[in-house]
């Protein structure tokens, strides 16, 4: 009981010191206060400067979504960027303006808490509702380090382009997917986004499912079963065998077979060695390079499929004799 | 940006495009005609659609270079991509938007998307995408039916063999189709005239074939080999996708989706005969007709302070392919019992309800927590035949009940720190029935069942087959009695993390876990799991910041885990029920069942780690100890009621439920050196020591190396260039070990080799066998991968008319397998006369590093685009492609290769691919 006590009054004494620092408003927290459609002629006080001349196409914002005019929920530049009464007014005179109150590019860019707090104003909810608290989050990933709001095709909301903009960051999964086994994203026909949501998620590693297994079930729903013979790892976890960028190992393991078996059978002949002593001509296969005879050959678990030549349904078998997976 | 009273010089574009922002503000729907619209105008108030057609020409066929883009054959290919838009303009307030995209429409991986709606009122999606998946363009099988479910053998097939000794030829063997491997040597066991028409040989002495033998050989090469044909194995999935989102008001929303996706084609898979001697196998073209359905609905509310969700996801896969039949390629077709049989993956649903909920209490007081439970169901009827004499049920009945919880609550407990408690449930309670099944391992004809058994085994069986309630010769002694083992995993995780703000640009993270793994099969009659609960700790530091520089920041950060569990050796008992039956056996019965004995000496399933003990000799006579560990040995394999030896080393641990110490380093710099240039490098690197593990994984680690650096030459030229490196290292441990046995000769000789260990004899090695030290052994396997790229841009010639792309990948891998150990190899001319090594009965083998397995990949592509005028633009492409790979697992593949794998012919990929392209874009505005 007084440990119940104790978790109470902690949980009590967080929340009223969280309370009061959040009234301190931060430039980034959520106040949802925008106003409601988006008003071209608030749009104007920075389009008198920032027009089509302008280095960076600010007024193709237009085109995309945040800038549909007949949509009472688009933002203006306000919404966004904030007032910025001193980068427009300009009161000093200087040669420089000061900047804009957020700043979402360059090297002066606000935080990422400033700049999500924008975003969030309206998207918060749909696949954002885990952001608070994700790996993303908690990085310092701001929404524009992914999305560019000033462009009529925004990289990452498309499939074939999307792997690029998350390689910024990502550069040994970059690598990975040159590799000799890997899913289609070089290709264009996969993106991040189909197995993670960047936004964060309720499964490991911002997966779009509650786990691995969910995830890859969404695409390999053969192997969800469940099935009359389970084999653990795999009910437990695909990434207890498989990564999932790339992998010089096919298809997509983590170690070659039949050791990525042996790591856990070591019974009847997963006991075996497996060397190049037993490859074809191997010092076993010729008894000590002695009698090198037609009928000696290497080990099967040295070619082909290993131990897949005969346990075939390694993810599990529905048929009676299948508890070997052999059936 | 610029100043406005200092640089802002009017044009005549200019003027258009703000007279149009004007209107915009000023005219509810200002409708220009179109025939007076400036181009640069019409593109700023009006969707900009594109047209691309061209053609192609690929040099070379290659399966792996189209895997998944359909640039496979070799030839000419159409080059067709659309993307139309259209609705209202952006100058009214119109807000109709529809778009038809294709893409890749003259390849197999061609994709068609549409899309309409009125935003902040609704929209409607549609998707067609087809995915190609290339597996193999040089596999060769002598079946027929390739590609069904039913493959069946020419009628005068021979079964391939290869002479043995003086007498033996036919035991099957797949190396009997290379005529090479014919040509090669046997060993005679005796002396004198060969029977099979050579000269007369000698004991011991390697002999070639006679011209009998090369007759028998020839026939069947001549008449098995131009079975061999090639059937390409690939599989495509065709993807049918709709949605559509209705927005009621301005909090409310409702998503629903349905996809259909067909998977049609054939990949490789094993299969598994019995044949004299053992296991057979061959490389089949598995048929693959598949689909899954799956749905999605959402109703979303988001309010000022909270959102919530409510959804549904449903997944429904049916398999059109029930079962596989073959004959087995190592009996004569027309032998009984060569029809093989083997299930494939049932049809399976699953449906999720899933709840979702926020709420800020305060600006930085939030709480998010979410719900969800599912069902995933499966009843496929079973495959049942003569091989299968016990099957406790028809069909599966299987349930799996998923659950899941998590809660996340974020909140500022100091103005500089942030911190968030985080709880996730997650529960997979497979209620799947536990059942018994009996069958024989891939096809093994059922071994006679006397009245009066006359060994140990079948006596036993006869007991376990009454102990189901059958006859007592139901099952054959040469049976696999087991019960399924439904896996049921519950997590309970808590994490807590901080991100405190030391000073401006300097921050430290501290984050906590702690996470709890329960594993269980309900209703096995032992613990089915190797570890029934796993417990992990994890502490993480971080810096992040800049580092004197405002153009210089980065990361660095450490976390260290440690995962306790504990372990049970005895979990494989959970498959085989009999060990906790009494096996009656007459006239020295047993008195407990041998999992009751295994308890009472505090033993696994492996027994002693000890050596020979005359088990039927100890005094006082233990009946149990004899029956059920003679020897010292593994618990005897039939008396247990399974036909192999599953129990494991005493130490070993399954690396994913081992105690586990984790390591991890992250670290990256950022440097932007000068307006133009950056820089960027980061080390990732892992670390899991297992060491409480004897034999499995020991230990890996896996370093990744990343450097970056990029250069705007221009504000039309830009490059980048990039290196990572990659070592992954796995070590672990095993032992080729055998049963104690006090033999002391083989063929008459007793003599070893003396390159391990100090075994005087034979005798003196089989006493010790099971805890022999020289059959120890190591792997070390290390991949070690070097990606490069290069990537420039350029957009600036011909006074910005001519767009240019060049882009180049290089990869590398080399896999690495290390040895130590080794194994001991009976001799088989030991004892014979003449043979030159007939005084050693075995010979220790040390084990040998493997050959390197390396693959090299690269790729050079350049674009070129051409804007012509300002409607249409030339697009020229480029590429070479090369892949070259060799892996010595292909070997086994070939004839020639592996005695007991049917070869087929596959061959590592390897490819050299130019492809060029030419096709003309034309946009417009709708």
């Amino acid at each position: 009981m007084r440990r119940v006590q104790r978790v109470f009054l902690l949980g009590t004494l967080l929340f009223l010191g969280s309370a009061a620092w959040g009234g301190e408003m931060a430039p980034g927290d959520s106040d949802r206060t925008i106003e409601p459609g988006r008003s071209l002629e608030r749009d104007k006080v920075c389009t008198h400067c920032h027009d089509e001349n302008d280095p960076t196409p600010m007024l193709v914002i237009y085109q995309t979504k945040h800038g549909v005019r007949g949509d009472p929920r688009t933002p203006s530049c306000q919404s966004c960027h904030g007032e910025s009464t001193d980068h427009v007014k300009n009161k000093a005179g200087t040669s420089t303006r000061s900047k804009p109150d957020v700043r979402f590019s360059g090297t002066n860019k606000s935080d990422a808490e400033a700049q999500v707090g924008k975003c969030v104003q309206c998207h918060e909810s749909g696949k954002r509702m885990n952001w608070t608290g994700s790996q993303h989050q908690s990085r310092d990933v701001a929404c524009s380090s992914c999305h560019t709001i000033h462009a009529p095709r925004d990289r990452v909301l498309t499939k074939s382009t999307q792997p690029e903009v998350c390689y910024t960051c990502h550069k040994t999964q970059r690598a990975e997917t040159h590799l000799i086994s890997t899913h289609p994203l070089a290709a264009g026909k996969m993106g991040c986004t189909d197995c993670h949501n960047a936004h964060g998620s309720t499964g490991p590693k911002l997966l779009v499912k509650n786990s691995v297994n969910e995830t890859c079930y969404t695409c390999h729903a053969e192997k969800r079963g469940p099935f009359l013979w389970e084999h653990a790892p795999v009910v437990d976890d695909c990434s207890t065998c498989h990564t999932p960028h790339g992998s010089a190992k096919t298809p997509l393991l983590k170690a070659r077979v039949p050791y990525l078996c042996q790591e856990c059978h070591s019974g009847d002949h997963g006991a075996q060695v497996d060397s190049a002593a037993n490859l074809a001509g191997g010092n076993v296969t010729t008894v000590n390079g002695i009698n090198p005879l037609a009928n000696a050959a290497a080990r099967a678990q040295l070619a082909a499929r290993a131990c897949l030549n005969c346990h075939v349904l390694v993810h599990g078998s529905n048929h009676p004799a299948g508890a070997k997976f052999q059936r | 940006m610029k100043e406005k009273s200092e640089m802002f010089t009017p044009q005549a574009m200019a003027f258009a495009v703000r007279a149009a922002i004007v209107a915009m503000s000023l005219v509810p729907v200002a409708q220009a005609a179109d025939s007076e619209e400036d181009p640069a105008v019409t593109a700023m108030v009006r969707p900009t659609s594109t047209i691309e057609a061209g053609v192609g020409y690929n040099s070379d066929k290659s399966y792996k270079f189209g895997e998944y883009n359909g640039l496979q054959d070799r030839g000419v290919t159409g080059i067709a991509n659309f993307d139309i838009r259209g609705g209202g303009r952006y100058d009214n307030g119109d807000t109709t938007r529809w778009s038809v995209q294709g893409s890749n429409l003259g390849l197999e991986d061609r994709n068609l998307q549409a899309e309409y709606g009125m935003q902040g009122l609704f929209r409607l999606k549609f998707e067609y995408d087809e995915l190609l998946r290339n597996r193999s363009d040089s596999y060769q099988t002598p079946y027929l039916g390739a590609g069904s479910n039913n493959l069946t053998l020419q009628p005068d097939w021979q079964v391939p063999s290869v002479q043995t000794n003086r007498a033996t030829i036919n035991s099957p063997n797949a190396r009997g189709l290379s005529a090479a491997v014919q040509a090669g040597q046997y060993l005679p066991t005796t002396s004198g005239a060969s029977v099979t028409g050579g000269p007369a040989v000698v004991a011991g002495i390697p002999a070639s074939p006679g011209p009998l033998r090369a007759a028998q050989a020839a026939l069947i090469i001549g008449n098995d080999l131009p079975d061999f044909h090639g059937y390409d194995l690939d599989t495509k999935r065709t993807r049918y996708e709709g949605g559509f989102l209705v927005n009621f008001g301005s909090e409310w929303d409702f998503q629903a989706s349905a996809r259909h996706e067909d998977k049609d084609g054939a990949k490789p898979m094993g299969t598994v005969s019995r044949a004299t001697g053992g296991d057979i196998s061959m490389i089949i073209a598995d048929p693959i007709k598949q689909t899954t359905d799956q749905f999605n609905a959402s109703a979303n509310w988001t309010g000022k302070r909270g959102f919530a969700q409510a959804a549904y996801y449903g997944s429904v896969f049916y398999n059109d392919v029930k079962s596989l039949t073959w004959q087995n390629w190592a009996m004569a077709t027309n032998a009984a019992g060569n029809t093989n049989t083997m299930s494939s993956a049932p049809d399976n649903q699953f449906h999720q309800i899933n709840f979702t909920g926020g709420w800020s209490f305060t600006p930085t007081t939030k709480l998010v927590a979410s719900g969800s439970y599912g069902r995933g169901t499966q009843n496929e009827r079973f495959l049942q035949d003569a091989f299968t004499p016990y099957v406790s049920r028809s069909s599966l009945e299987g349930l799996v009940e998923t659950s899941s919880v998590n809660v996340k609550f974020s909140f500022r407990p100091l103005r500089n720190l942030n911190s968030n408690l985080g709880y996730k449930y997650d529960n997979r309670d497979n209620q799947t029935p536990v059942g018994i099944f009996a069958f024989y391992d891939t096809n093994e004809t059922p071994a006679a069942a006397p009245a009066v058994p006359a060994t140990n085994n079948q006596a036993a069986f006869q007991a376990f087959s009454q102990a189901l309630g059958l006859s007592k010769t139901a099952i054959a002694s040469n049976g696999t009695i087991n019960a399924n083992r439904p896996y049921s995993r519950k997590l309970n995780q808590v994490t807590f993390d901080n991100d405190y703000r030391v000073w401006h640009s300097q921050y430290v993270k501290l984050g906590y876990e702690f996470e709890q793994i329960d594993r269980e099969c309900p209703g096995s009659w032992i613990d089915c799991s190797d570890a029934k609960q796993t417990r992990e700790h994890s502490g993480m530091f971080e810096w992040h910041g800049n580092l004197f520089l405002d153009s210089l920041n980065g990361r660095a950060g450490y976390t260290y885990a440690s995962k306790k569990v504990d372990y049970n050796e005895n979990a494989f008992l959970a498959l085989v029920p009999m060990a906790n039956v009494v096996p009656n056996i007459a006239p020295a019965s047993a008195t407990m069942s041998a999992y009751q004995f295994m308890k009472s000496m505090g033993w696994t399933g492996y027994g002693p780690v000890a050596g020979y003990v005359n088990t039927a000799t100890l005094v006082p006579a233990n009946v149990n100890y004899n029956l059920f560990f003679n020897n010292n040995n593994a618990l005897t394999q039939q008396l247990y009621g399974n036909a192999n030896r599953i129990s494991e080393l005493v130490g070993m641990r399954r690396y994913n439920l081992a105690d586990r110490d984790r390591h991890k380093v992250r670290g990256n710099l950022n440097w932007q050196a000068t307006d133009s240039l950056s820089f960027q490098g980061g080390l990732d690197f892992n670390k899991d020591e297992y060491d409480n593990s004897v034999y499995g994984l020991k230990d890996a680690e896996k370093w990744a190396f990343n450097f970056d650096a990029d250069y705007v030459f221009s504000e039309k030229f830009k490059a980048n260039v990039f290196y990572t490196h990659e070592i992954d290292r796995q070590n672990a441990a095993g032992n080729t070990y055998t049963a104690n046995s006090a033999t002391a000769a083989q063929n008459g000789v007793t003599a070893l080799s003396s390159t391990c260990g100090s075994y005087a004899n034979l005798l003196a090695r089989n006493l010790v066998n099971k805890i022999d030290p020289c059959t120890n052994w190591g792997q070390e396997t290390t991949d070690d991968i070097d990606t490069v790229g290069l990537d420039v841009n350029h957009k600036g010639f011909f006074g910005g008319k001519l767009e240019l792309n060049g882009n180049f990948i290089y990869s590398m891998a080399r896999t690495n397998t290390d040895m130590t150990g080794g194994n001991w190899a009976n001799n088989p001319a030991a004892g014979l006369a003449s043979a030159p090594t007939r005084t050693i009965a075995a010979f220790w083998i040390p084990a040998a590093d493997l050959p390197e397995v390396k693959t090299e990949t690269y790729q050079i592509a350049l674009t070129g685009q051409y804007k012509l005028d300002v409607r249409s633009s030339l697009r020229g492409m480029y590429s070479y492609a090369h892949m070259s790979s060799n892996d010595y697992m292909y070997d086994g593949m070939q004839a020639g290769g592996l005695s007991g794998v049917l070869p087929s012919f596959e061959k590592a990929p390897s490819y050299s691919d130019h492809f060029v392209g030419l096709s003309y874009i034309y946009s417009f505005n709708l």
